[in-house]
């Protein structure tokens, strides 16, 4: 899911990177917060710091 | 005392262990923002057209699939699946190594052919930031590759793979890296 997720936004970068001639920053930078956000999210588990999520390990 | 100590939660080590490695990702990231913020300063949105698109189109999705195999790795540990524990993590050493051949062994060659040269323009931030980080991928199969051996030899556990969390906490930070890099280098303009 996440990582399905992650391709799509990757590929949406790319066909914007392609695509988009007048300030494709504007719409990368929101897409690369987001594949940032879900990676810290969902891979790394950020909220184990709050104790929200435990793991042992 | 001792009872206060008894008396302690047993998380505690862990939870402090966990907050000392984000801390570290924190300071890592300044050093990357930095970069971040010369190649804006120098040279604004600008980049040259001849960069290779597929390859670095490429070398992101390896380094995402990456991330997804050693999630795998550290979930098949906590639930005491060992042999899915070795067969993910050795899968993202390799895609880990991919990316690095791809980068230092196809990118870097290929650049000055395209006018980017080391010493000039676009070329001291594209060097400085793939360099960077690529020493990041570099140091960070090595950590794989030294917990995928202590895996093999057994010491790890459900019940206690810090290790195996900690590592794989650091390959998705430097996949987050790139996550910002990728854009910035190949994408923008």
């Amino acid at each position: 899911m996440v990582i399905g997720g992650l391709g799509a936004l990757t590929a949406a970068e790319y066909w914007i990177a392609l695509s988009v001639h007048s300030s494709p920053l504007l719409y990368l930078a929101p897409i690369a917060l987001i594949k940032a956000w879900l990676i810290v999210q969902y891979f790394m588990h950020v909220r184990q710091l709050w104790g929200e999520e435990e793991v042992e390990s | 005392m001792k009872a206060m100590a008894a008396a302690r939660p047993r998380y505690d080590r862990l939870a402090m262990n966990r907050l000392g490695l984000w801390l570290f990702f924190l300071s890592e990231s300044m050093i990357f923002l930095i970069l971040l913020m010369t190649r804006f300063y120098l040279l604004g949105t600008y980049r040259p057209e001849g960069l290779n698109q597929p390859l670095g189109l490429t070398i992101t999705v390896i380094l995402l699939l990456s991330s997804l195999t050693a999630y795998r790795a550290e979930t098949s540990m906590a639930h005491g699946d060992r042999q899915g524990f070795l067969r993910n993590l050795l899968a993202t050493i390799l895609l880990g190594t991919a990316f690095l051949i791809g980068v230092v062994g196809f990118e870097w060659p290929e650049a000055p052919h395209l006018g980017i040269i080391p010493q000039e323009g676009f070329g001291i931030a594209f060097f400085s930031m793939t360099g960077m980080h690529a020493f990041h991928v570099l140091t960070g199969v090595i950590l794989l590759t030294i917990v995928y051996l202590n895996g093999r030899r057994g010491a790890y556990s459900a019940e206690s793979h810090w290790g195996v969390e900690a590592s794989v906490k650091y390959w998705h930070f430097v996949d987050v890296v790139w996550v910002f890099f990728y854009p910035v280098l190949y994408l923008i303009r």
